[in-house]
């Protein structure tokens, strides 16, 4: 029996994980072994972006410009299958920041394609799909979505923005910014902010993890736009919770990929290591704590399909969905669990640069604020759940 | 009727979880309560005096048409009666 390996633009809102991975392995995993593996270490000290022509490349495999509509030059693919697709990448890929980015890169074209401007959609949308141009969400501010310090102000026909967003992934690279402010009426509006807008500004974070994501704080000052840079109508904020709800889960999609391999680098390892005359992986201790993370990377991968395939049934509630962002939660905390016995597992050179561990732990922990902090969604799960049980009392009650 | 709050949306209301109303409709009901509330009337109700999507409303415990968020007609026209009670359900995540 042969098998065929679709190429990655071609994969369909069904296709199996194993295509998923044997696509990736095909079209990807000789680049990243070539072009991103080899430096993943030094660009992590150095706090070095990942290159732009990473991206430009990702688009000629039709993997930047996967979710973009065809008729604008996009492949159409589904987000369940696009979410595989992060997962498998990131089992080739030992730079967990090249998901990540690629993951908001692919999404925003869609928001500013879904404004229905055809002038922004030539301007930025297009060129997007063909890796020459990138954008990010700016959304996260200083003051909670009811309190953002960012304001946009009506002057004529022209809108004036201030404030600082902090922080925005792969923001060292973008061209645009998908930016979120509030005006005189308190609503939420979302601009299109152009890296060459005079009053714009960007500088890198230093953060203890994805050091090569190129995140940065973007500074507005007096930034001038026109009419047709405005994106959403009077409710920015529900523009915001429905991209932010439905990209939550790409944020643990590639957590998954990178803790099988991570498994199988710190087996390899472990195999290497003699006490008591025999690889450590010998010892039923060790086996016992490669048992419990295995557990904790298959149980994710299991949460992780189930999310995506509700997503490609359009079995999500748009605003807040508690199954993505129970996965989210999970997914995070298990892939901090597997990278933490990792380090415990291999001693100080798991604590090093030696073994790719920490690095791996420290990229995890950016889940633990980016994309709702995870206590933000314990309490919004939380709330959701007594809301539901207090919604069927009254419905009964109302019978 | 009644108006029952959850989540953030508590602390625009005094953090009182349930606000009772006497209005013969939705449409106004809301309006009385903004007025009652003051800090809650942009949080809830956009530029155009629609309700907000982020805020999910269930009427008796059932997840209301979209319209009724997007139309002050439909709004005026849905009659509120005593007993009655519209639940906001309030999730909001960051980013």
């Amino acid at each position: 029996m042969t098998t065929t390996t679709p190429a990655i633009g071609q994969l369909g809102e069904h296709a199996s994980p194993a295509e998923v991975h044997r696509s990736v392995r095909a079209e990807l995993a000789d680049f990243f072994s070539t072009w991103i593996n080899p430096h993943a270490t030094s660009r992590d000290e150095d706090c070095e972006v990942i290159p732009r022509a990473a991206f430009e490349h990702a688009a000629k495999v039709g993997l930047l410009n996967y979710l973009i509509p065809r008729e604008v030059g996009g492949m159409g693919g589904s987000r369940r299958t696009f979410g595989m697709l992060l997962e498998h990448i990131a089992y080739f890929c030992d730079d967990v920041s090249f998901p990540s980015m690629l993951a908001m890169y692919a999404d925003v074209p869609n928001v500013i394609h879904r404004s229905g401007q055809i002038a922004l959609i030539e301007e930025y949308v297009r060129p997007m799909a063909r890796g020459q141009k990138l954008g990010t969400f700016a959304y996260t501010d200083y003051g909670d979505a009811f309190d953002f310090q960012t304001r946009v102000e009506r002057r004529g026909d022209r809108y004036v923005l201030n404030g600082v967003k902090c922080l925005q992934t792969g923001g060292m690279l973008a061209d645009v910014f998908v930016t979120y402010a509030r005006d005189e009426n308190d609503d939420m509006k979302v601009m299109l902010v152009d890296r060459n807008d005079p009053g714009v500004s960007t500088r890198p974070v230093k953060t203890l993890g994805l050091r090569s994501a190129g995140l940065t704080q973007l500074r507005l000052e007096d930034v001038t736009l026109p009419e047709g840079r405005r994106l959403s109508g009077s409710d920015g904020l529900a523009q915001a919770q429905t991209f932010l709800n439905s990209r939550r889960m790409f944020v643990v999609c590639p957590f998954v990929g990178a803790m099988k391999r991570l498994i199988e680098v710190c087996i390899r390892h472990l195999d290497t290591v003699i006490r008591e005359g025999r690889p450590l992986t010998q010892a039923q201790t060790v086996q016992a704590r490669i048992g419990n993370m295995t557990a904790k990377q298959v149980t994710s991968e299991a949460i992780l399909h189930d999310a995506l395939e509700r997503i490609g049934r359009g079995e999500i509630n748009q605003m807040f969905d508690p199954v993505i962002s129970a996965a989210k939660l999970v997914i995070t905390e298990n892939a901090l669990d597997v990278a933490e016995q990792a380090i415990r597992l291999t001693g100080w050179r798991g604590y090093s640069h030696e073994l790719p561990f920490e690095r791996i732990y420290r990229a995890f922990m950016a889940a633990l604020t980016g994309q709702t902090a995870q206590d933000v969604l314990e309490i919004q799960l939380g709330v959701v759940a007594i809301s539901e049980l207090a919604l069927t009392q009254l419905k009964e009650k109302a019978r | 009727m009644k108006f029952i709050f959850s989540g953030t949306m508590l602390r625009f209301v005094d953090f009182a979880p349930e606000v009772e109303i006497s209005e013969p409709s939705l449409e106004l009901a809301l309006q009385t309560l903004v007025s009652q509330h003051p800090l809650l009337g942009s949080v809830l109700l956009d530029g155009e005096g629609n309700v907000r999507r982020t805020h999910q409303m269930f009427l008796n415990g059932e997840l209301m048409d979209v319209r009724y968020y997007s139309d002050n007609r439909a709004r005026g026209e849905l009659a509120m009666q005593r007993g009655d009670s519209v639940y906001f359900l309030t999730a909001i995540a960051g980013g």
